[in-house]
């Protein structure tokens, strides 16, 4: 049968599709109010609102401030404490007198439509003392800045430090060390579909029902329950169709507490939909961070220590922890030998919308400022940029690697299986790297600029503690898989088929697999940081396999003979020695769960074919990744056109290598955005600037070059499959590869690129500078 | 991004089209194929007390191709510049320029009409109109009267157009026999406005000599901007040996760019620059074809 590791078409698409798909603004119900979030237009201020002329507005049905309902003066949890922040910040659910940032909220609106709601909001009267607001991140830390918080001594919400061997002593006595100022600017995820919340208080069964788009459905059923004062089980989440996650939507928002809140209240059916202004302003950023770092080698380039310190731009609060800055700061060594190590980072405090993990989180600048420096190095020792990486890759022998200090999890740092030399060989066979080399070489004596960039990264992957799975075959012999990590487009109810279909012999389209509802499994963690698949799909592996016990134990005693000789094939227990002799798996199931009012045939066995299991992963599982990109540069313009762009991946087994290209060819799409486009950007003052999709630009179809994809394969021990997550591994290299393209294309020109994301306005002032440079220098 | 309020009137003839326009005058907004003006109302920039949907007057749909004018119904789709191998023929500047306004879905939605009057300066129609010198027709309850697209467009979404007026269609002049036509420009991503667009035509004599060159430019001023190159160092030479560059460096020169979030003022004015360069060399070459297609014919 084999359907693990098929390329199996996704069941959900024929629905999604033709438009079948149910996202949150689908759900309406009668009787259903609708929500609008009244947020600050200043960076920092103390307010006071006056809302009666929106109250008196025809068609308001209430107005709720943070002095009006006492739930909206909670603190948002933090998703990920960590005592390493050693001063954590959460905003109230509604802002109570002080607003740190712009579109943070200040009132809701609850009218009979949302365009009632929107004139409502514009009579909201907010009265803003405006102070200093702190918006560049390395003035934050001076003496002299005003303070995000003025109850903490300065703008620093924690320092970090990671280190191991002795990077100084590495330094003393390098023959190469290269210095860089390295900027990552301010980017976010944009799912196609925004935020989202509809809530109702059902009287029948005296329970709050909320739907939303949440990556982690029973961490919003905790906070929701807290806020109301109700026990877990009165409250149920549920996930209908998501479009896209980006690791933003994992986080207890304002609106996921309110919403609900209002609903109980009004005891009427609410919802809020976040629009795009919305979304761009106010759904949690990624990505700002300055590097200062250094590099340190031998006179052959093999890498004696990195060090230095890097900002962290968390924005007004911390919403996830450290998590962000923690992961750049330990993925900073990636997949090369780095054996001295000590790099120090601030997270700072800035009046701008909260920082929260997107795609990649925090890894994407980590790649980024390694693979500058080894450019850097490369450039200075004259070595070819693949053989130095290669020089530098930890080798295959040498897995399970040990890093030399502590993971994001607490657990000593170390890369299970991996061999990311082979994925750089495969990247460079599938380029036909010399060639390539010297078909640049020619076309540059023709004024042409072909650039070839090469990266390689790791990713921590699958993270703990546990994933549930509850799986039962029915009385039709199909199979039903009931999980707690949702969809946000990921696949599942394909993939995890797939892992079901494969263990118990059912064809895949005999199982069903449900997500997105808390009532289905008890406990479970969500779907972030690439961990569902190889969480809840080893969840669903074990599931699967004592199911088979079960139903080949049951096969034993009604063929009589011993479960050793029998398999699951076709939806059948069969003999293996002649598949002639069988019994379908729905008899099993009749069978062991008797007639009525007769006791059990098969006593021993207990009814039915039903289980629950769970996984708990040791540590991360590491996924490692090569892609190397051709680019061909215009210098009178500046347009970079990618001409060739590979990913060589290393994901261990794959469920569906279909759905995996996808993760991948998405993963490049953001990160292809994060080099030339994705660029949040705010004034002195902190308004933002990038309010709509004419100012904030994503990459579009149009935009995404043909990826090429490949896989190598080193299956992961930490889990039963052997997989490692595929969620975010396309995105973190991109930034790097096409940098050091564009920079190899531009070679006879100098130009030395910094920053990322870069416009052709950037790189055409960047090109000039370094002309400039270079006269000086010649003269 | 909800709108605001507003009245909505379809109006099935011009004169009813009028009578409401002379009615609300500038508390009125024509819509066409709404590409700018519903973002503009859910975002709350544009709140006009009536939305005047002009889809349902049959006039408004014509195309008319004639021999030395093409005249475009202000509800003709952007699309048809790719899908109308006649108009492509006739007016080859907009064949050229279509692909870069949009996308598919955008295009079979918008209106010619309707960007022109929008007025953007970095879209692209505008600058079409601008370089060949389209007239407006327009209308109003006291009158007709015609615009050239000198006259027409004023700054930056503002055009010459009076509250109480509509534009009926604009006039296109066809291309002419021995002349080039040329359109580029560099933008953030395929289909977004042009940071900058340069359009060129250049006339040459049958022995290769240009007779007459114009450029226009959007993107670099609050308008697009006409730059006649007839009476510069282009005039009686060979393309290739007229000093393109400099005579591209002097008009570019004079622009006043801006700079925002896509680009540097510094960077429009150079690739303007550079545009322009590319795009005379090219018209000229196509002038060079048409010649050549004329001999064999």
């Amino acid at each position: 049968m084999g359907q693990f590791g098929k390329r199996q078409v996704r069941a959900e698409d024929d629905r999604l599709i033709t438009g079948r798909g149910c996202y949150i603004d689908d759900i309406t119900l009668p009787n259903m109010a609708h929500i609008v979030v009244v947020r600050s237009q200043a960076a920092h201020a103390r307010i006071t609102v006056d809302t009666s002329d929106a109250r008196a507005l025809d068609g308001v049905i209430a107005v709720f401030t943070a002095e009006d309902l006492p739930e909206a003066a909670r603190i948002l949890p933090d998703c990920h404490p960590n005592p390493a922040l050693t001063n954590p910040r959460g905003p109230s659910v509604l802002a109570n007198g002080l607003v740190r940032y712009v579109g943070e909220p200040i009132a809701a609106i609850v009218a009979e439509n949302r365009y009632i709601a929107e004139d409502a909001a514009e009579l909201v009267q907010v009265d803003y003392e405006t102070e200093a607001a702190v918006i560049d991140l390395e003035k934050a830390l001076t003496k002299q800045s005003a303070r995000v918080h003025e109850d903490l001594p300065s703008n620093l919400a924690a320092l970090i430090n990671i280190a191991t061997g002795n990077a100084d002593s590495a330094f003393a006595k390098a023959h190469c060390v290269v210095k860089e100022r390295l900027e990552i600017q301010r980017g976010a995820g944009q799912a196609m579909e925004t935020r989202g919340v509809v809530a109702h208080w059902n009287r029948f069964e005296d329970r709050m029902v909320v739907w939303n788009v949440s990556q982690v459905p029973y961490v919003h059923r905790t906070a929701i329950a807290n806020a109301l004062g109700l026990p877990e089980r009165q409250v149920q989440v549920q996930n209908p169709d998501v479009g896209g996650g980006f690791g933003y939507k994992g986080l207890t928002y304002t609106e996921d507490i309110l919403v609900p809140v209002v609903a109980r209240q009004l005891d009427r059916p609410v919802k809020w939909i976040e629009d795009r202004r919305e979304h761009l302003i106010a759904s949690y950023h990624e990505r700002t961070q300055i590097h200062e770092l250094e590099m340190a080698t031998t006179e052959d380039g093999t890498i004696l220590g990195i060090r230095g310190r890097f900002y962290h731009d968390t924005g007004a609060y911390t919403p996830w922890g450290p998590v962000v800055p923690l992961l750049t700061a330990v993925n900073i060594p990636g997949p090369y030998r780095v054996p001295n190590y000590a790099v120090q980072c601030d997270i700072v405090y800035t009046n701008t919308t909260p920082v929260a993990p997107v795609r990649g989180a925090g890894r994407p600048q980590a790649c980024y400022v390694t693979e500058r420096l080894l450019d850097r190095v490369g450039k200075e020792l004259g070595i070819d940029p693949a053989a130095l990486r290669k020089r530098n890759l930890i080798t295959a022998e040498e897995y399970p690697y040990d890093v030399g200090f502590i993971s994001r999890d607490g657990t000593r740092r170390t890369y299970d299986s991996g061999n990311v030399p082979a994925l750089l060989d495969r990247a460079l066979e599938i380029l036909d790297y010399d060639n390539t080399l010297a078909d640049c070489a020619k076309l540059r004596t023709e004024g042409r600029y072909r650039g070839i960039g090469i990266a390689c990264c790791v990713e921590d992957t699958g993270l703990g503690p546990f994933e549930e799975v509850g799986m039962s075959i029915e009385a039709d012999g199909s199979v039903t898989v009931r999980m707690g990590t949702p969809s946000q487009g990921q696949g599942q109810k394909t993939s995890f088929a797939q892992v079901a279909a494969d263990i118990l012999g059912v064809p895949f389209d005999k199982v069903k697999v449900l997500t997105g509802n808390t009532d289905l499994v008890r406990y479970s963690i969500g779907t972030f940081a690439s961990r569902a698949g190889v969480v809840t799909g080893s969840a669903v592996s074990i599931a699967a396999n004592q199911l088979k016990e079960r139903a080949c134990a049951i096969g034993a005693v009604l063929l009589q003979t011993s479960p050793e000789e029998l398999d699951l094939k076709d939806g059948k227990v069969v003999l293996k020695a002649d598949e002639t002799r069988s019994i379908d798996l729905a008899q099993i199931v009749h069978t062991s769960l008797g007639e009525s009012g007769n006791p059990l045939p098969l006593p021993d066995f207990g009814p039915g074919m039903s289980t629950t299991a769970s996984f708990s992963p040791p540590t991360n599982t590491f996924a490692t990744g090569c892609h190397a990109a051709l680019v061909e540069v215009d210098p009178a313009t500046c347009k970079v056109e990618i001409l060739r762009y590979i990913a060589v991946e290393d994901f261990g087994n794959l469920i569906n290598p279909l759905i995996v290209d996808g993760q991948v060819i998405g993963g490049v799409s953001l990160g292809v955005g994060n080099t030339f486009f994705e660029k949040a950007v705010y004034d002195s003052e902190g308004q933002i600037l990038t309010g709509t999709f004419m100012d904030y630009l994503v990459a579009t179809s149009m935009d995404v070059p043909r990826v090429e994809i490949d896989h190598l394969s080193t299956p992961s021990p930490l889990n039963p499959l052997g997989m490692k997550g595929a969620g975010q591994g396309g995105t973190i290299p991109v930034p790097a590869v096409i940098s050091s393209a564009v920079e190899n294309a531009l070679e006879p020109f100098g130009v030395h690129l910094c920053a990322v994301p870069f416009s052709e306005s950037d790189l055409f002032q960047n090109l000039r500078n370094d002309d400039s440079k270079s006269t000086r220098k010649s003269a | 991004m909800k709108p605001p309020v507003f009245e909505f009137a379809a109006p099935d003839s011009l004169e009813h089209c009028l009578d409401l326009l002379e009615r609300y005058g500038d508390e009125a907004k024509p819509i066409a194929g709404g590409q700018s003006l519903m973002p503009l109302l859910n975002l709350r920039m544009a709140a006009p007390a009536v939305v005047i949907d002009i889809a349902r007057v049959p006039d408004f749909h014509a195309l008319r191709i004639e021999d030395r004018t093409v005249r475009v119904g202000p509800m003709v789709r952007q699309r048809v510049m790719e899908t109308n191998t006649d108009l492509r023929a006739r007016v080859p500047l907009l064949a050229e320029a279509v692909g870069l306004i949009g996308h598919v879905a955008t295009r079979s939605r918008g209106t010619i009409v309707g960007s022109m009057c929008h007025a953007d300066p970095a879209a692209e129609l505008p600058v079409c109109a601008t370089l060949l010198g389209a007239e407006f027709a327009v209308a109003s309850k006291g009158g007709t009267r015609t615009i050239d697209a000198d006259s027409f467009f004023l700054d930056a979404l503002m055009t010459t157009l009076e509250p109480e007026e509509i534009v009926t269609g604009v006039h296109l002049p066809t291309a002419m026999p021995g002349v080039g036509y040329a359109f580029d420009e560099v933008s953030r991503r395929r289909g977004d406005f042009a940071l900058v667009a340069v359009a060129a035509a250049v006339g040459l004599s049958d022995d290769g000599l240009v007779t007459s060159a114009d450029i226009a430019i959007g993107g670099a001023s609050g308008r697009p901007e006409r730059f006649p190159l007839t009476e510069t160092a282009l005039s009686g030479r060979r393309i290739e040996e007229a000093p393109l560059r400099e005579i591209a460096r002097e008009v570019c020169d004079r622009l006043e760019p801006e700079s925002d979030l896509h680009a540097s003022a510094d960077y429009r004015r150079r690739i303007s620059e550079e545009l322009m360069t590319r795009v005379l060399a090219d018209a000229a070459s196509r002038a060079r074809k048409d010649l050549t297609r004329e001999h064999a014919l």
